[in-house]
């Protein structure tokens, strides 16, 4: 039996409220960033106590140091996230010619280690111009490049300033001499000038170029040779650097998979050199096992994979590139030096970002991801709506 | 103001980006593959190369076995010492250490500040081979710059006593001379381990459960030697080399009965802890490493032979010849002419015509098997390295004048030990005994592990025979050659021996090898000796060089050996001294008084020893040498009531010992001696600084 049904009325829609989108920094940069940092001072501690103790009578020296620098980096880091990174578009030029001047007074008054000047003492702490030119040449390249792409794919206007720019650069720097800064500052560049389109054919040539310099170069001092045997499985089982590739090994051998627990570790007792800088994340390696290495590499490829979308997603193209140039400066650090400290790659002396015991290098990679935080916030890559309070 | 994604336009980064992003998750793809196969697939295989890096052996020395003598009286110990070295800038009480080591290791404080003060390095010896036992401080002061070596050291109980008996080791417990060298594997024990944790530089620290073995401490010896007598025949032995000018000298005694070496001594000897400055002169155990030609101390073992033979008996006549027998164009000579008399007046008088004329009634075969069967020309076995066997000829290497030279002690030579031993199994009624100086191996705890049994050699001669020689013997020192020797009350049997020396292939006029052997009491032979005089130059006979220092020694030793140790003791020390220090007998009450001062040999007036109260005062004073025998006067407190004792300038311990022993109370301030004593009632408070 049919019934004619009756309409049911539509209730009145309620009037809805104003939605108001923000955008915000991106967490998943800062969280993995802050723990990084966090955790960098447990690392610290572990791996310098031994050093600490002997070198300054206190096991707890190179720890206190590194934790002061750590909560100044946060400082400096949540700063420059409220700082509108367009503030740095009109001054990179600027900082370029402090960076180079700096790396010009540290064959002046520079501090002498293992054979290499690279320090400049500035009041309390070593000062090492190489991470902040790392940066000044990061930033200064996006800027150059931000141009309409008509314009950067002319040889005149984009190769030649940039190159004009770096090449002093990554010439000082190799003189001190550090030829893998000089090397790392290179590729970031070439990354640079691909991702901001200048024509591949430009690109090949300067690569092709930096490639027979860096070869020379490479094999024209004993212990960069030595290194490079070292590497091949070539070299003398008791050269010096073959020697902190195998501890290396041993320390993250020994951890296993869990690893020897916190603060246990024993390679640091001497056995590995540069335990607490370049070879930390051996050390954690031998307290916190696999698991501990894993997560800590998925942090960096967190960064990683969330900083190139920040990129991609950047409002302008200094945005974009400055994005782009930072999330890989991180990404390659983080990579080379665990790729050298695990036997992968040919020894060099990179630090592990945030995690390595080092003077000034904590600061310039805060203030770089800060930048890249802010950049986020105007990127859109976290966006909330929310009603608007009434 | 945003834009909408899709709406932009086309951007060649958003696809370049997404290369990067391969290429960093590749690269990082790789690393982590690389980590997990060194972590997780070769993890072991890293691992074990971490704990052979982490783990260190390290070694546990095992203690040197001590050595002990007859009466199981310590002979060479083991002391732990402690070297001192500082890390100057580590230092906090530079002064105090100096002060310590100043103290126990004899420098002045200044040269150890000096050292301290005055070192670039982080490391400098201050002192070796500390013995800290009097100063326990400096072995539980805490300062971080102060760095202790320990280390295990021979002590020798007695100084250089038998120092080439028991002999010496190096700084690393090798046995290099005399028993340390000859029962070294036993002595030294074996060496454990404990497994440390070790850093990347070297330091050590101790795990947790640590892998350990214990090392197992080595064997004691118990000696034959008797120490007291060993110290009377070095005493002897040295004033009787230097009264005789001689260049060395030896003596050996032995227990006829088991062959024990009660005390064996050659001159010059050594201290045995400066080996560096000893020479291998001094080091030898010439008893045994040492050839001679004996001399008439044979005619003792010819006559052996001609008895046992029934050739000749000790009253049977003999022919003197007048002290001249021509054999072949070499005259024999006697120093006591003698003519017609008695083959046992001819061994008393020492005729060398007698015993080489004598010789015609032995075959050259018997005669060698009589020489060797005693033991000559074969080594005795005793347990001591670097004995010779001497030179006999057998009977197809004689010439015919061999057995003539033979039967008064030439054309062979022979040790001072094969010498004495021969002579031991005349005493021992024709039986030889092995001679040994190790008596028992003892266990590091103080059990006897295993005695080393008695050996029999052989039985060389007949009980008659040997009775007969015996009895010959005797007369050799009371009306012979050795009346030197002879002890009223003791009857000694012995032989003298003045042997010229073969230098250059020629017999001298001038170097002589003078001794004399023997054995006592005659009756009951309960030691053999010898004493040999090396080219003695102020007498050169055996009975002026070396029958006095027999004679001396079995003085100086007869009463040891009923005697109970206490008393051997006293006889031994006098034998050193005759002077002893007197001891502080103030406070303590009559008869321990009386006892510590009759100990030492001082005499105390017999009706004080049972004397009530405590002693007061003391003459001669404490400190000072008296005589052995002395009286020592006492003043005696008499008991509570009647005399409040003074007891200032006493040390506090005694002091109140002595009040306490009369009755009183005591008070103390300060320590140190006495200056004050102040009386309140029946209670005395003494000051003391």
């Amino acid at each position: 039996m049919l019934e004619e049904q009756l309409p049911i009325p539509e209730p009145a829609p309620a009037p809805l409220p104003r939605m108001v989108t923000t955008s915000h920094i991106d967490w998943l940069i800062l969280l993995p960033i802050v723990g990084l940092l966090m955790f960098s001072v447990a690392f610290v501690y572990s791996a310098s106590a031994s050093f600490a103790q002997v070198k300054f009578g206190s096991s707890e020296q190179l720890f206190w140091n590194h934790a002061l620098r750590v909560l100044i980096g946060m400082g400096l880091l949540l700063f420059c996230a409220k700082l509108d990174y367009h503030f740095w578009q009109r001054s990179t030029a600027s900082i370029m010619l402090i960076a180079i001047g700096f790396l010009m007074v540290v064959f002046v008054v520079g501090v002498e280690a293992k054979g290499a000047s690279r320090w400049v003492r500035l009041g309390p702490i070593n000062f090492q111009p190489s991470e902040l030119a790392k940066y000044a040449v990061v930033f200064h390249t996006a800027a150059v490049l931000s141009q309409r792409s008509a314009i950067v794919r002319t040889w005149k206007n984009s190769v030649v300033p940039v190159m004009a720019w770096v090449l002093p650069v990554i010439g000082l720097i190799a003189l001190q001499p550090n030829l893998s800064t000089a090397t790392v500052i290179f590729m970031i560049t070439m990354v640079l000038m691909f991702l901001a389109d200048v024509d591949l054919r430009h690109l090949g040539v300067i690569v092709a170029a930096g490639g027979v310099v860096g070869g020379i170069y490479a094999v024209s001092a004993s212990y960069r040779l030595e290194r490079i045997l070292a590497y091949l499985n070539l070299g003398s089982a008791d050269a010096p650097v073959r020697y902190q590739i195998d501890q290396a090994l041993i320390a993250f051998g020994n951890g296993g998979i869990t690893g020897v627990g916190p603060g246990q570790s024993r390679q640091r007792d001497w056995f590995l050199p540069e335990s607490y800088g370049d070879f930390i994340f051996s050390i954690v390696g031998e307290e916190y096992g696999f698991l501990g290495v894993s997560l800590l590499l998925g942090a960096f490829v967190l960064v990683m994979w969330r900083g190139y979308g920040v990129a991609r997603k950047a409002p302008d193209a200094f945005g974009r590139l400055l994005a782009a140039g930072i999330t890989t400066t991180l990404a390659l650090y983080a990579f080379v030096n665990a790729g050298v400290t695990c036997g992968l790659l040919p020894t060099t002396g990179l630090p592990m970002p945030f995690i390595s015991y080092g003077g000034s290098a904590v600061f310039f990679s805060a203030i770089a991801v800060g930048t890249l935080l802010n950049i986020s916030s105007q990127a859109g890559v976290w966006v909330r709506s929310r009603p608007e309070k009434l | 103001m945003q834009t909408d994604p899709s709406s932009r336009p086309y951007d060649p980064i958003t696809w370049k980006v997404g290369i990067m992003i391969m290429f960093f998750a590749v690269a990082f793809g790789a690393v982590g593959a690389r980590l997990f196969w060194v972590q997780v697939i070769e993890g072991a295989r890293y691992r074990e190369l971490a704990r052979k890096q982490y783990e260190s052996k390290v070694e546990l020395r095992a203690e040197r076995g001590r050595v002990f003598d007859r009466s199981m009286r310590d002979v060479a110990t083991m002391m732990r010492v402690t070297s001192f070295a500082a890390d100057p800038t580590m230092l906090k009480q530079p002064e105090l250490v100096a002060d310590l080591l100043a103290m126990a290791d004899g420098r002045p404080r200044e040269w150890y500040l000096d050292r301290i003060r005055n070192h670039k390095g982080r490391f400098v010896w201050l002192a070796r081979s500390v013995n800290t036992v009097m100063y326990p401080l400096l072995d539980t002061m805490s300062d971080p710059g102060l760095i202790r070596v320990r280390e295990p050291k021979r002590h020798f109980v007695y100084g250089p006593v038998a120092a080439q008996i028991v002999g010496t080791t190096d700084v690393d417990n090798n046995g290099l001379t005399g028993l340390e060298l000859q029962y070294d594997s036993l002595l030294r024990g074996t060496g454990g381990f404990v497994v440390m944790q070790r850093d990347g530089r070297g330091r050590l620290r101790p795990s947790v459960n640590p892998e350990r073995e214990a090392p197992r401490n080595g064997l004691g010896l118990q000696l034959t030697i008797d120490v007291e007598m060993q110290r009377v025949v070095e005493q002897e032995l040295e004033r009787g080399v230097r009264e005789t000018g001689a260049a060395s000298g030896t003596v050996i005694a032995l227990d006829p009965a088991t062959g024990d070496v009660l005390a064996m001594a050659s001159w010059p000897s050594f201290d045995p802890t400066r080996l560096d400055r000893a020479t291998t002169d001094a080091i030898r155990i010439r008893g045994i490493t040492d050839m001679y030609e004996p001399g008439s101390t044979m005619k003792a073992i010819t006559a052996a032979a001609l008895l046992e033979e029934r050739r000749i008996a000790p009253d049977d006549p003999v022919d003197g010849l007048g002290g001249r027998l021509d054999i072949g164009g070499y005259v024999i000579t006697d120093d006591h002419p003698l003519w017609r008399t008695t083959f046992r007046k001819a061994l008393e008088q020492s005729s060398n015509v007698v015993f080489a004329s004598s010789t015609r009634l032995l075959d050259d075969r018997v005669l060698y098997k009589y020489v060797r069967d005693f033991g000559f020309g074969i080594p005795t076995g005793i347990d001591l390295p670097g004995e010779v066997r001497g030179r006999l000829k057998r009977p197809n290497e004689f010439d015919p004048t061999t057995k003539r030279f033979m039967a008064f002690g030439y054309e062979m030579s022979s040790t001072a030990l094969q010498m004495v031993t021969a002579y031991a199994a005349i005493a021992n009624k024709g039986v030889m005994m092995q001679p040994r100086v190790v008596k028992a191996f003892i266990e590091p705890g103080g059990r006897v592990r295993n005695d080393v049994r008695v050996q029999t050699v052989r039985r060389v001669i007949g009980e008659q025979t040997a009775a007969m020689l015996t009895n010959m013997l005797t007369g050799v020192v009371d009306r012979g050659t050795a009346t030197a020797a002879a002890i009223p009350g003791v009857k000694i049997a012995g032989k003298t021996g003045t042997a010229k020396q073969l230098v250059d292939g020629a017999y001298s006029s001038t170097n002589y090898t003078a001794s004399f052997v023997g054995y006592y009491p005659a009756q009951a032979p309960r030691v053999a000796m010898i004493v040999m005089m090396d080219r003695p130059t102020s007498t050169i006979y055996g009975g002026t060089a070396a029958a006095p220092v027999f004679r001396r020694i079995v003085q100086k030793t007869m009463t040891m050996m009923q005697l109970d140790a206490d008393t051997r003791d006293r006889i031994a020390a006098s034998a050193a001294a005759d002077t002893v220090v007197v001891p502080d007998v103030r406070g303590l009450d009559a008869p321990t008084a009386t006892g510590v001062l009759q100990r030492l040999g001082l005499r105390v007036d017999r009706a004080l020893q049972a004397a009530a109260g405590t002693v007061q005062q003391q003459q001669p004073a404490h400190g000072t040498r008296s005589l052995r025998g002395t009286t020592i006067a006492l003043r005696m407190t008499s008991a509570r009531g009647s005399a409040r004792p003074d007891v200032r300038g006493f040390l506090l311990r005694r002091a109140i010992a002595a009040l306490h022993g009369a009755g009183y109370d005591v008070r103390v301030r300060g320590s140190g001696t006495v200056r004050e004593q102040h009386w309140s009632g029946d209670t005395c408070t003494l000051e003391a600084r």
